[in-house]
């Protein structure tokens, strides 16, 4: 089968709401997929267009009984005491030998969380709005141990977030009922709701470590492009474990010149090639564009730098 | 319709024999910089091109199953940590110059991120036996210039051959064209290779006989066939891997088992009755 893989949709970040034009889900903590089913063959697609059908064949197996021919959109999840675990899912995302995957298929088995259908056969689905394609896919799918369509509770998304942040998860995704689906769009459409700001940052240079921290550095100076322009937004010098930092520190490349468009005037700055991506959570992000109390969350080896950029700062509203 | 609301593959990934081969995904880069000609520069990454897939073990203790570690001792008998080691020039009779890492980091060649090219040969000319390892350099934002270059190699069967710093390490490379790729092929210096001639054992080897000739280009002949290295596979690594498959099997059992695992409905069904409470 050949088959054309397509763009998600992505959402906007915002702050909690409740709304009757608007339902509600959990947010999975897991890595975007989208499958394409066929009555012979099963494809799966990452965010970035990759197939990624091989690495998980638990789930490539069980969509071939679960649905005829669609493309669904989901998340596939590692689960751990309970809620989706992304440092487990990091363990299958990394395989290439097929004896380990057929292992970790078994030890860490993925769940994939359908959340939208796209295709139902050849007819797209995309231009309906979303409580119909919800219903569709009510009847197309059927969950077994594998599969299962996410939950989603009408209006009373304040209940809803409060409910998720009890149960240990990152947040809430908000979708208006009306929207049509609409590929490789940021949309305002969908809101992920949050305890705090999360951003996907490009790394530029960084600020002289001193004391324990001398062998490594004192902060990371990160940005994100605006148009091309790699855009200066602050300094990030908490939330690194030892490890991170030898780790971050050995990424390093040097380079002579500032990669930001508005570098700050500050002498005690190693300028870096922008290419290590971080991921930050931060209070707010101020009008001029600065981030406030960012604290450092994990490594982005899957993101190329390109990818970080001004729009995941799109606050949506209700 | 379908079509232009969907992203569409590039023809290389549409190209799919078995159903189990997916699109390459390129391992991470290990250097990146520019490959330099005169005023011309192109902007690559470079990736590893092989991937060593020999079988290796990790050292396991028997008793408990549990992976070795190493503690490092002096020959004091103290352990030593990582901050109190220099280095040492050994000049035998345990007789050593002492280096720190300061004075090797000073002698270092001064790092760069230009492939400087001094000059295109012909790469037939290059002699296989100074080949080290092989890079794959992709464009870097220089698809135009990338390709270009590509396609003046493989017109002119020219490869070009100049100097490259990686990890503090400068290596000789020559640059040539394989299949739609550029490729730095590192090598060795001119000493780094034995020169064969030179060996007691083989100065004065005995001149075979018409007759010896004859007869062994006859044999060739027969043996000659276009070479196809698919058909070599290294099978301890096949060995082991079927091993490793029968030796897990009680335990794939067990884990199929417990396979039934509603984690994700039960989840779902606990936000929903949480957040109908909190209503």
């Amino acid at each position: 089968m050949i088959m054309d893989p397509i763009k998600p949709m992505l959402a906007v970040q915002g702050k909690v709401f409740s709304s009757n034009e608007w339902i509600f889900e959990p947010k999975i903590d897991g890595t975007r997929c989208i499958a394409h089913i066929s009555n012979d063959t099963v494809e799966l697609q990452n965010r970035r267009l990759r197939l990624i059908t091989h690495r998980y064949p638990e789930i490539t197996r069980a969509l071939q009984t679960a649905a005829g021919g669609c493309v669904l959109d989901g998340e596939l999840a590692v689960f751990s005491k309970g809620i989706p675990d992304f440092s487990s899912l990091a363990v299958r995302e990394q395989q290439v030998k097929a004896v380990r995957i057929d292992y970790l298929s078994k030890a860490l088995p993925a769940s994939y969380i359908v959340f939208d259908i796209l295709y139902r056969g050849s007819e797209s689905l995309m231009n309906l709005p979303l409580i119909e394609r919800k219903s569709i896919l009510e009847n197309e799918l059927q969950d077994n141990d594998f599969i299962t369509r996410i939950d989603y509770l009408p209006a009373e998304g304040e209940a809803y977030f409060k409910a998720a942040l009890k149960k240990g998860l990152e947040g809430i995704m908000a979708k208006r009922l009306a929207s049509t689906y609409q590929p490789g769009v940021r949309s305002r459409d969908w809101v992920k709701i949050k305890k705090h700001l999360t951003l996907d940052l490009v790394v530029g240079g960084y600020m002289l470590g001193q004391g324990q921290r001398g062998p490594f550095f004192g902060s990371l100076l990160v940005g994100a492009y605006d148009s091309g322009k790699l855009v200066y937004m602050g300094r990030v010098g908490s939330g690194f474990s030892q490890q991170e930092l030898e780790e971050i520190s050995l990424e390093f490349k040097m380079s002579e010149g500032t990669p930001f468009f508005n570098p700050p005037d500050r002498k005690d700055v190693q300028w870096l090639k922008p290419e290590l991506v971080v991921e930050v959570e931060a209070m707010e992000v101020s009008k001029r564009g600065h981030l406030r109390a960012p604290v450092f969350l994990r490594r982005r080896i899957d993101k190329p730098p390109e990818e970080c950029t001004v729009d995941q700062l799109l606050i949506g509203e209700a | 319709m379908k079509k232009s609301q969907k992203q569409k593959l590039s023809e290389k990934e549409k190209v799919k024999e078995e159903p189990q081969e997916e699109e390459l995904i390129l391992p991470k880069a290990i250097w990146s910089g520019s490959l330099s000609m005169g005023l011309v520069n192109v902007p690559v990454k470079a990736i590893p091109i092989t991937r060593d897939k020999r079988v290796s073990f990790k050292m396991i203790h028997q008793t408990c199953g549990t992976p070795i570690h190493y503690k490092k001792y002096c020959e004091e008998g103290e352990e030593v940590q990582t901050k109190e080691i220099v280095h040492g020039y050994a000049l035998g009779h345990k007789k050593y110059v002492i280096f720190t890492d300061e004075e090797i980091e000073a002698a270092k060649p001064e790092s760069s991120d230009i492939i400087d090219l001094k000059e295109f040969v012909d790469f037939f000319q290059a002699d296989p036996h100074y080949f080290e390892n092989t890079l794959l350099l992709v464009p870097d934002r220089s698809e135009r210039a990338y390709s270009l270059l590509r396609k003046l190699m493989e017109k002119t069967g020219k490869a070009a051959i100049g100097l490259m710093t990686m990890r503090s390490k400068e290596h000789i490379v020559l640059v040539h064209y394989y299949q739609e790729a550029i490729v730095a092929t590192l090598m060795r210096y001119s000493d780094e290779v034995l020169d064969p001639g030179k060996a007691a054992i083989l100065k004065d080897l005995p001149e075979p006989s018409e007759n010896e000739i004859s007869l062994g280009l006859e044999i060739v002949k027969k043996l000659t066939k276009d070479l196809d290295i698919t058909v070599f596979k290294d099978s301890f690594r096949e060995t082991i891997e079927s091993m490793v498959q029968s030796k897990i099997k009680g335990e794939v059992v067990q884990l199929e088992k417990k396979a039934a695992r509603p984690e994700a409905k039960n989840l779902m069904d606990e936000l929903r009755a949480t957040a109908e409470s909190l209503k």
